[in-house]
């Protein structure tokens, strides 16, 4: 079951967006890198150095942004995973498989060879009219996003 | 087996159903061709023939006692025996009249006095045996009292054996003792109207009557030709209003208890209420009942009627409407005409009709409101002639409320005070009053404040704040006219010991560092930072975190007992170099009191700065403050170029 141009749409749009904040930590991570690399090269562009614990300060802000990246990336991957797609096709026409997913979202997706991230919360809502909607909650502070999954596509709650 | 209403007694209750029971003939009664009834009277007076009466009455009904038991046949013996009025059978049965006769007794001249049973002039009476007495009599001649009934076909006797029942003509033969015949005859009498046992032939008319047999039970009486097994009927009230047009009333609830069953019913858009137990049972037992009905907006009612032994009944129960009527009058009692009243819910909203109009009234020449079929429940009785006066509530049954009184204060006075420094007496202007009723005012320049017409008249407290300054109270009393005496509320200034700036942040970017600039007291302005934490005794930066998020507190204290006065900035230097894009960072803004305990002043959000977030300086806010401690301030708000160096 292939996705639809509308539906895949929907699904480009967020991911676009984690493309976009990559790209600015990137800009940042680099920023950082040269002032690191300055700053142990006793070079400052402040005219008040702080040496020792600045420089250890932007090594911490480094690995945050590299962990930030990293996590977005991640984001993106899934999202651009064939078997995701795959799944995310079949929930909204198979009630059997509608049923599997909600007794254990994460085995669901691990017997398709996808892994979730640990901070992503899966749940099987129903709307009104009974079709199965795909609820993904991601409690990130770096990253967070609810997105519901549904015939029209993606839906960003928030 | 229950049945209810109880079966007749001439019915068995099978289930829950009456069924007839069989008839047991016992009795009879007997009718000349005319129409007139063979009656007994007091027991030992002969019979009569009277006219008919509508019901059976033990007065003409006989009960067959042996030999006479039935089924009846021609020619058959039949004994009778008069019923009581308790339908009771007594020792007294219908006899024949002794004939007396004197017989010449030969030559010898006596005469031989003998009697037969019957003859001429001889009464049918009903009384006990007749005594012995008479010249060869010794009582007890059965012949007085057992006769033969003989059915007749015009004139004629039957076949001995036929049948006698109900509507045949009958004559009742009486064998005498000496070997005459006679026959029940009636006949004019004495009385006018007797029976005589004196009839010679069936071919005379006077001897025939037409039977009716039945079954009597003692107590109870003759059996009813209607065959009917209960003495009920379906009934239903008709609930309508007692006045206006006697509209028919919907959503009654209507019921009636009848020896302990309870029949109920709600009624319909036309008023009317079948009532039914709730088995379903809709027979209610004949007799008078009194049917109660209770609805909404109208005041209980009842209505009594007679239930039939059958069919169906109506009774009309009219019921009164809930009422909700008194008063308006001044303080000196005069009614108060012209005004409006309305009725309210507990939410303020009025009170509408069945017809969805809103209560209102307009009160009297004497000063009277009355409002008609109101809703139980909550009701407040309001009136735009003076809309302070919510009090007049109360829960409403079906009786009503009709003793309203609302006491119209048509008079008002002023309250009026001033609100004034603790310290100074001063007034202070533009501090915000408020009355216990609600009401707030603003003073004037001169710290004074009026609440104009406040009501209802009586005590009253005035709270009020002004910027600087501890909030306070005061109690007065609002007059019910003119001016009250002045209530002065004095306010107490809030003592600022430190002027607290704190910030706080998050990993991105991790390095922000405190600015603050301001006047050092000699005419320049110093800079306080991480590379200068205390630069003038009354200022303190008290870290520079490098390590964690914050916060960092930049405090502004007071020297010599007061502070020093003049323009104080604040920024924020990301030290990291790198965007505040994405940060969390804050700014507080907060006074001190001499025990630490702060009052937030202010409080800004780097996310809502203007201008580029990639610039590294966070001009946050500008504070001005005066000796006192009193803070004005500029919320600058605004990113800005610079490095921790820059003085803003």
């Amino acid at each position: 079951m292939t996705l639809s141009k509308s539906q895949l749409a929907t699904l480009e749009r967020p991911l676009k967006a984690h493309l976009a904040d990559v790209e600015e930590l990137q800009q940042t991570l680099k920023t950082l890198e040269k002032t690191a690399a300055d700053r142990e090269a006793g070079k400052w562009a402040d005219p008040n150095p702080k040496p020792g614990h600045g420089v250890a300060v932007l090594a911490d802000q480094r690995r945050d942004i590299e962990v930030q990246i990293e996590r977005h990336l991640a984001l993106v991957r899934l999202g651009r995973d064939p078997r995701v797609r795959e799944a995310l096709g079949e929930l909204l026409k198979n009630p059997d498989l509608v049923k599997e997913a909600a007794q254990d979202p994460r085995a669901f997706a691990a017997a398709r060879g996808i892994e979730l991230p640990p901070t992503m919360d899966v749940e099987i809502q129903r709307d009104g009219d009974g079709r199965p909607h795909l609820r993904l909650t991601n409690y990130d502070r770096t990253v967070p996003f609810d997105l519901t999954w549904g015939p029209k596509g993606l839906d960003i709650r928030r | 087996m229950v049945c209810f209403p109880e079966c007749s007694p001439w019915c068995l209750c099978v289930g829950t159903d009456c069924v007839p029971s069989p008839v047991m003939i016992n009795a009879l009664r007997l009718r000349t061709p005319d129409g007139r009834y063979v009656r007994s009277t007091n027991v030992g007076q002969g019979l009569v023939v009277a006219q008919a009466v509508a019901t059976p009455g033990s007065s003409e009904t006989f009960l067959l006692v042996a030999p006479g038991a039935a089924p009846l046949t021609s020619n058959g013996p039949v004994s009778l025996a008069v019923c009581t009025s308790s339908w009771t059978l007594p020792a007294s049965l219908l006899r024949v009249d002794h004939n007396v006769i004197s017989l010449p007794h030969g030559h010898k001249g006596d005469r031989l006095v003998t009697y037969e049973v019957g003859g001429a002039g001889a009464r049918v009476l009903d009384s006990p045996p007749f005594s012995a007495g008479y010249p060869a009599y010794s009582g007890h001649d059965d012949a007085e009292s057992i006769f033969t009934l003989v059915r007749l076909d015009g004139s004629t006797p039957s076949a001995a054996g036929t049948a006698i029942a109900t509507g045949d003509t009958v004559a009742l033969q009486i064998s005498s003792n000496r070997g005459n015949t006679f026959f029940f005859r009636a006949t004019t009498g004495a009385s006018g109207a007797e029976v005589h046992g004196d009839g010679m032939s069936v071919a005379q008319a006077d001897t025939h009557f037409v039977v009716e047999l039945n079954e009597v039970r003692a107590g109870v009486g003759w059996r009813p030709a209607d065959g009917l097994c209960r003495s009920c009927a379906a009934v239903t009230a008709v609930v309508q209003r007692a006045a206006a047009g006697n509209g028919a009333i919907a959503g009654a609830s209507a019921s009636v208890v009848v020896q302990g069953h309870t029949y109920a019913g709600v009624s319909q858009a036309s008023g009317r209420a079948p009532l039914a137990e709730p088995d379903g049972n809709t027979c209610v037992p004949s007799g008078t009942v009194t049917v109660q009905a209770s609805a909404d907006r109208y005041q209980d009612g009842s209505a009594t009627g007679n239930v039939p032994a059958s069919g169906a009944t109506d009774i009309v129960v009219k019921l009164e409407c809930t009422l909700v009527k008194g008063k308006i009058i001044d303080s000196g009692g005069s009614g108060q005409p012209g005004l409006s009243v309305y009725l309210r819910d507990q939410a303020g909203n009025l009170l509408v009709d069945v017809n969805g109009a809103s209560y209102h009234a307009t009160t009297a020449a004497d000063g009277s409101f009355t409002f008609t079929c109101v809703p139980r429940g909550f009701v407040q009785v309001w009136t735009t002639a003076d809309p302070t006066q919510l009090q007049h509530t109360r829960t409403i049954g079906q009786d009503g409320w009709v003793n309203v009184v609302i006491v119209l204060v048509t008079t008002c006075g002023d309250l009026t005070g001033r609100v004034v420094d603790a310290d100074t007496g001063q007034g202070i202007a533009g501090a915000t009053v408020t009355e216990s009723g609600g009401r707030t005012t603003t003073t004037d320049a001169t710290g004074s404040y009026t609440f104009t017409c406040l009501k209802p008249a009586g005590p009253k407290t005035i709270f009020a704040s002004a910027p600087g300054y501890t909030e306070n109270f005061a109690t007065g009393t609002a007059p019910s006219t003119g001016t009250s005496a002045p209530v002065v509320i004095p306010l107490h200034k809030v003592v600022v010991a430190q002027i607290q700036i704190r910030l706080d942040w998050s990993m991105q970017p991790s390095d922000l560092d405190s600015h603050l600039a301001g006047p050092d007291g000699a005419g320049g302005r110093f800079h306080c930072f991480f590379v200068n934490r205390a630069p003038v005794p009354y200022v303190l930066l008290d870290v520079d975190d490098t390590s964690s998020f914050g916060p960092e507190t930049v405090t502004i204290s007071q020297q010599a007992g007061s502070f020093v006065a003049g323009d104080y900035h604040y920024w924020v230097h990301n030290y990291s170099g790198t965007s505040f894009a994405g940060s969390v960072a804050t700014v507080s803004v907060s006074a001190a009191d001499a025990q630490g305990v702060l009052s937030p002043i202010a409080h800004y959000d780097v996310a809502t700065a203007s201008g580029a977030q990639t610039d590294l300086l966070w001009h946050v806010v500008d504070l001005t403050i005066d000796a006192a401690g009193n803070v004005t301030r500029v919320d600058v708000q605004t990113m800005a170029q610079g490095n921790s160096n820059t003085i803003l």
